[in-house]
């Protein structure tokens, strides 16, 4: 699921009741949205739609933050003690039969126009919902600029793909594999029609869809695969690794390695929590309960392709969206939940392993020696300020990747309500 | 941006109508230690004006600083935003008198307000958002006052809580350290102009940050809250005179603040002072608070000798 080209394109098939948050770049560094829903309460900025937020963040507010989404939202979505309730668009609260229909789409190769590819094909469960490589293939074989990102949590994203800031729910982000065609992922666009018939003849997807979206005459439509694939998506949620049963009182479950590496992670020396900290372990964090504006995106030094700052072209970051110069090179910091499992690492897949990744902070970023993209990341002068390099001894790297490792959610990842319902 | 422009926009709109719904409905439950003053009547609005300066000229994120510190470099400012608590007025006999804030559900919280000069453009990108505060608002009782009492930072019951929980203006990731540590009552991040290119000594990047906070806070680890006080609370009681609310503002001046600084030098881990003790960063710095950096308490009562806030 990544940011494409789909930014500056207008969906026009038939029965595809939303309509994409489209950018216009607007001389230097205005981004202007030219087109919101009128259909999802998150963007909607209409009279009614505000009315709606307001009674719904009085509702919100007369109730405990400690208590979990289930009360606060009616959600069907089971929280980890200590995770915040999510922010949910107003129109698309998480049901069980629209989460269990959202997993059937995402598993489903019917979902893209050639029938080769569906969501999973590039976010795999074992895999923490990433795909073990550096760079997916689209179902018509044509090669995508980004990496799978895991998807972990990302229901409490501030924004959605590597670097986009117009992308804030989930329900905006699953158009771009479904309908991006430059590159193309799933490749719906031009079988719009076509797709919908698969599934309205299948007497199994009917009754899904009929009961997630009850009172609809014909509830297969695009708008309610794109509402029941974010509620899947959104349900995904991680929060029973060691590091989770250590702090909730269990000294045993992390190692002394782990503990040692976690004072090293949390501490000022390394910095690491400043872009990865809190719960979701990452500072682009949003929940219901949030009164500031979450975005982050970092340049993290690791291209520097000119001289001056540069990034590889198709992958400069929140550049791509805004024009403005500072902002090359800058992308969202992922949550480091599951880490383990989302290997290679960066918005390119361009770093192997975790302690790859360690000594690319220890340098203050990465010399890439030949190449096209050859140049000093370290001397990007858009780089975050904390990310200036550090020394760091074999023993206290070995100790910062075992508390990473630490984070690996088991239950994640075998989780059956998360698995493929097709397979035999 | 515009979308979160605007978003941020709704939820002002959207707190501001709340607020007038039911008089208390949106205080948030208070932490032990930390409860508002009672009501005491008969009482009357206050609002108390802040201001970020380098001498006369306001900073902002896009308006750095020509000069500053005992080598004059050019700055410009990352992130600009404290916490203040406990706000009270000194009447005219000496009696001071606390000020009750107005629970706002976005920049006041219990006895805490958050004052934030940065907009999240240019180099507050990386941290900032767009909200802004300049005014700590509520009511004090009716009399005649002359001067202003407010601690910088967080109280200890409340300043080691989960972040991702906490009521606004305390659910800032990027102004909160760990359980264990609190948060940062200052966050001022600085990028240095050097004007010796390769200078000995030099803040890698020109990376300056300052992060005030409590330190030697023991817990079990650094997601267990402390269940004893902090070695060092660095909460400096700032006590200022000839302070009339109508009439004065108060001003947070970098140029007072860092005069005794070298922003050209920085020892490395952290660049700047994150309010570590044996940071010689810190003990440069630390005077300017007014703090003891090994007790991290007032010098003297008041923190008379900080040179950071002055009546304008």
């Amino acid at each position: 699921m990544r940011q494409t080209e789909m930014r500056h394109s207008l969906i026009t098939a038939a029965g595809i009741a939303l309509a994409l948050v489209g950018l216009a770049v607007v001389g230097m560094g205005v981004v202007k949205v030219v087109r919101t829903s009128q259909v999802d309460g998150a963007v909607a900025l209409a009279p009614s739609a505000l009315e709606t937020q307001i009674a719904q963040a009085q509702a919100v507010q007369a109730v405990q933050p400690v208590l979990p989404a289930q009360s606060a939202q009616g959600s069907a979505i089971a929280l980890p003690p200590g995770f915040p309730p999510l922010r949910v668009a107003d129109d698309n609260p998480p049901t069980p039969a629209g989460i269990e229909l959202g997993r059937h789409l995402f598993y489903d190769v019917r979902l893209s126009g050639n029938g080769t590819q569906s969501c999973s094909s590039c976010h795999i469960q074992a895999l923490a919902f990433s795909d073990g490589k550096a760079l997916p293939t689209g179902s018509t074989g044509e090669a995508i600029l980004r990496n799978s990102p895991a998807l972990v949590n990302v229901g409490y994203n501030a924004t959605l793909t590597w670097a986009n800031p117009a992308l804030t729910t989930i329900e905006q982000q699953a158009l771009i594999p479904l309908f991006a065609e430059f590159p193309v992922e799933l490749g719906a666009t031009g079988h719009e029609d076509e797709i919908l018939a698969r599934l309205a003849a299948d007497a199994d997807y009917r009754a899904r869809f009929a009961a997630a979206f009850p009172n609809q005459s014909d509830p297969v439509t695009w708008h309610n695969t794109v509402l029941a694939l974010a509620s899947f998506v959104r349900s995904l949620v991680s929060g029973n690794s060691a590091y989770d049963r250590y702090i909730a009182g269990d000294a045993g479950a992390l190692s002394a390695a782990a503990q040692r590496g976690m004072q090293s992670f949390f501490g000022e020396r390394f910095e690491c929590h400043h872009c990865h900290g809190g719960f979701n372990f990452s500072a682009s964090t949003v929940h219901a309960n949030s009164t500031f504006g979450a975005s982050n995106f970092q340049n993290n030094g690791l291209y520097n392709v000119d001289g001056a700052g540069g990034y590889p072209m198709g992958n400069r970051g929140l550049y791509e969206i805004t024009g403005v110069a500072s902002d090359m090179g800058r992308f969202r910091p992922p949550s480091l939940r599951n880490v383990e499992l989302t290997a290679p690492y960066m918005h390119d897949g361009s770093i192997a392993t975790l302690e790859a990744v360690l000594q690319h902070y220890a340098q203050g970023g990465t010399v890439t020696a030949s190449g096209p993209n050859a140049g000093d990341g370290s001397a990007n002068p858009y780089k975050s300020p904390l990310v200036p390099g550090f020394e760091v001894t074999d023993q206290e790297a070995a100790d910062l990747v075992a508390f990473l490792k630490s984070l690996t959610d088991e239950d994640f990842i075998t989780n059956p309500a998360f698995s493929n319902p097709f397979a035999p | 941006m515009s979308t979160r422009w605007a978003f941020a926009v709704i939820t002002l709109v959207m707190l501001a109508l709340a607020g007038c719904g039911g008089a208390d409905s949106a205080v948030p439950a208070a932490t032990p230690g930390s409860t508002a003053p009672a009501d005491a009547t008969p009482t009357q609005p206050v609002a108390i004006r802040f201001s970020m300066q380098a001498g006369d000229a306001p900073i902002t994120c896009a308006q750095g600083a020509a000069a500053l510190g005992l080598s004059q470099n050019g700055v410009q400012f990352n992130d600009l935003r404290f916490y203040v608590s406990n706000v009270a007025l000194v009447d005219s006999a000496g009696a001071v008198v606390p000020m009750r804030l107005e629970q706002d559900g976005m920049w006041q919280s219990g006895v805490t307000a958050l004052l934030d000069f940065e907009d999240g453009t240019a180099g507050c990108v990386d941290a900032g958002n767009t909200e802004m505060n300049t005014v700590i608002s509520g009511t004090v009782a009716e009399g005649d006052y002359t001067g202003i009492q407010f601690d910088l930072g967080i109280p200890a019951p409340d300043n080691h809580q989960d972040v991702t929980v906490a009521p606004s203006p305390l659910n800032l990731p990027a102004l909160w350290w760990s359980w264990q540590g609190g948060y940062k009552f200052v966050r001022i991040d600085m990028k240095i102009d050097m004007k010796t290119e390769g200078q000995a000594g030099a803040p890698t990047g020109g990376a300056w940050f300052v992060h005030l906070g409590s330190t030697g806070c023991a817990s079990a680890n650094e997601a267990a809250a402390p269940t004893t006080a902090c070695l060092r609370p660095n909460l400096a009681t700032i006590r200022l005179n000839g302070f009339d609310p109508a009439q004065n503002t108060i001003v947070a001046d970098m140029a007072s603040f860092l005069a005794q600084v070298d922003l050209s030098q920085s020892t490395p881990m952290p660049p700047g002072c994150m309010a570590g003790a044996d940071d010689p960063d810190c003990i440069a710095l630390f005077p300017a608070f007014g703090l003891d950096i090994a007790t991290g308490a007032c010098v003297e009562a008041g923190c008379p000798t900080q040179t950071l806030f002055r009546v304008e």
